[in-house]
């Protein structure tokens, strides 16, 4: 039970970092990251969730979510790093605009 | 403004804090019921037609977790391949490199993560393992032999990647709606042959995940036509 807290609160606190990290970086390769950061804290969540039901076996079904969310992180990631260079491409920057011109 | 005000950091540092304080109360307080789902996975097991939990959550309890997963990897590298203007991963083929043990190195490992994918897929029965692990062997196998500028990539025609891209997403979509016809629903496999359907989904779902997996890397090089409309 205490290891499970440890991993979880870990977690926690990983998912709110990545989370200020989002909002509060400009650049959005920084953003890209932080995103992966917060999903890094929800994947430890998830696994120490599963060894906390374990009875003879670690609970299968937050593995199995969790299996599924890394390919799609990965993925998620390469595709935002193609939008990100997209815009790069087209506005010589690479932060998302204030809204003003 | 380049920056944000210092009171911006401090403000959206509070709110962080205070959510990450939430949470973790959150986490302390959860109902110490310590089955879950853990029970319900293993009275089903026997009607899993597979020997491994995780295996039978993923390919037959939660089925369409899985396969909109594969069609999620589907969009991602459409959308990759969109702005890059590509529809085939012959135009980002690298040249060479004149280096004899890179290329022997690369003669070695590449079957063998060939090999140990075909292993990882086939576990996936029994143990740790399945389509997810067996295709990104497999693709890190693709990003590889791309890095190291083997020519064999080159002999992948577009039909082909087309069709290793969309194999997955459509074997798993045919084989659940199949047994439509015999009244079951959707992504729901007979009993006495679910371990041979789940196998033809992993072996299919394998090919499409490494070959995503493959093409995403490879698909974030820049182009020629990109470096050359830049600002």
């Amino acid at each position: 039970m205490t290891m499970f807290l440890a991993y979880a609160v870990t977690g926690m606190i990983v998912f709110a970092i990545g989370l200020y990290g989002v909002v509060i970086a400009r650049h959005l390769l920084r953003k890209i990251i932080a995103l992966n950061i917060m999903a890094g804290g929800v994947f430890l969540f998830l696994i120490s969730i599963a060894a906390r039901n374990s009875q003879a076996f670690p609970d299968p079904v937050p593995q199995a979510m969790l299996l599924t969310g890394v390919v799609v992180a990965l993925s998620a990631t390469a595709f935002a790093i193609a939008l990100a260079r997209r815009i790069y491409t087209v506005t010589g920057s690479a932060t998302l605009s204030d809204g003003e011109r | 403004m380049s920056r944000f005000h210092w009171s911006m950091h401090v403000v959206c540092a509070t709110a962080a804090t205070f959510l990450a304080a939430v949470l973790i109360y959150t986490v302390m307080t959860l109902p110490s019921e310590p089955a879950g789902l853990a029970r319900l996975v293993e009275d089903f097991m026997n009607v899993s037609g597979v020997e491994h939990p995780v295996t039978a959550v993923l390919l037959n309890f939660r089925g369409y977790d899985t396969w909109l997963e594969l069609g999620v990897l589907l969009v991602a590298v459409l959308g990759m391949l969109l702005f890059q203007r590509q529809n085939d991963l012959r135009q980002i083929v690298r040249m060479p490199a004149a280096e004899p043990v890179l290329d022997w190195l690369i003669r070695l490992i590449a079957p063998m993560m060939a090999l140990v994918s075909g292993y990882l897929l086939w576990m996936g029965k029994y143990s740790s393992g399945g389509a997810f692990q067996a295709g990104v062997v497999l693709g890190a196998a693709c990003v590889l032999l791309w890095l190291s500028g083997h020519p064999s990539l080159e002999s992948l025609s577009g039909r082909v990647f087309r069709f290793l891209l969309t194999v997955g997403f459509s074997v798993f979509m045919i084989a659940g709606a199949l047994f439509m016809l015999s009244k079951q629903p959707f992504l729901t496999y007979p009993v006495a042959t679910a371990g041979h359907w789940i196998l033809l989904i992993e072996t299919a779902a394998t090919f499409s995940i490494a070959v995503t997996v493959a093409a995403l890397i490879m698909g974030l090089q820049p182009t020629y036509s990109e470096t050359e409309d830049q600002p």
